[in-house]
């Protein structure tokens, strides 16, 4: 199972983005090998529609899971319609402390 | 004038149309503020959920009030006297140095927050509405909703829908009006209970 959580930067040590579409980096997580890769937001600086095109890229990389701390109207439709789930968390945890409490 | 109205005027009735409820992104992040080196200890301002939200809309998040009406689902007119008691409090907070509450108000959430007990992340997944039975990250299901847990202590304890016909009691779903629902004994109509 992959889990996608949107990330300030490429490190481990870096905190959870609260932001989705805007987000520069995505920490990809697969729960059964422990694989941890950083894939980059190419569309951050889009004038619009940046969460849609987050939304199409986290369902290529076959995820079911994404974390973040907001989805935007248009974000949410998109993944809804891929069938992915979406949390959102209140505060920012650091990727690795994260990482380690999902199962 | 409509028939309503011409009723309430035969009736001779003042009773006010129900407040509406306001819709709330978060809750706020604090449960009020503390003036710094105050000398004495005043009554505290007590600052309503949709009040402080209506703020956050207008000057944190800098929507215009009519887009700041629709996101809370009032009128503008209603938004811009809720904006306008907002500013109104924090103003005799600073001046007087008095603290002020966050508290209370008419308003519903777009979708509950919930908190894990076992990994402490607060949480609400969309498109999953308040239906979660186990928390995301660490798969607990020792988890509590946040949002119901200020509705109820704003309401003070549980309410019941009753059926008109056999007062058969069922517990009151949130969301969904007494009237609206059906008695699953008789299929009667029902009705808030004490309401």
């Amino acid at each position: 199972m992959k889990v996608v959580i949107t990330s300030k930067s490429n490190s481990p040590e870096s905190k959870m983005d609260l932001r989705f579409g805007r987000a520069p980096w995505f920490a990809v997580y697969n729960t059964e090998s422990g694989d941890l890769d950083f894939v980059a937001n190419e569309g951050a600086a889009e004038n619009s529609g940046a969460g849609p095109k987050v939304a199409q890229l986290i369902a290529n990389l076959g995820a079911v899971k994404v974390f973040s701390g907001d989805f935007g109207p248009k974000a949410k439709d998109a993944l809804q319609s891929f069938g992915i789930e979406m949390v959102v968390l209140k505060d920012e945890p650091m990727i690795q402390t994260l990482i380690q409490q999902i199962k | 004038m409509n028939k309503c109205s011409l009723y309430l005027q035969k009736q001779n009735s003042t009773m006010p149309r129900p407040v509406r409820h306001r819709k709330m992104g978060k809750p706020p992040g604090v449960k009020g503020f503390r003036p710094h080196g105050a000398k004495s200890v005043q009554a505290a301002v007590e600052m309503l959920y949709e009040e402080y939200e209506a703020l956050k809309l207008a000057d944190y998040d800098r929507y215009s009030q009519v887009e700041a009406a629709e996101k809370m689902d009032v009128s503008r007119p209603t938004f811009t006297r809720i904006y306008d008691k907002a500013l109104k409090k924090i103003a005799r907070a600073f001046v007087e140095h008095r603290e002020i509450i966050i508290k209370g108000g008419q308003v519903t959430f777009d979708e509950d927050w919930f908190r894990c007990n076992s990994c402490h992340y607060i949480f609400k997944m969309p498109g999953k509405g308040n239906n979660i039975s186990h928390c995301p990250v660490c798969g607990s299901q020792d988890i509590i909703d946040e949002t119901a847990g200020n509705r109820r202590a704003e309401k003070g304890s549980e309410t019941w829908c009753v059926c008109v016909e056999c007062r058969n009691k069922v517990k009151h779903e949130p969301g969904i009006p007494c009237r609206k629902m059906e008695c699953p004994e008789c299929n009667g109509r029902m009705k808030r209970l004490n309401g």
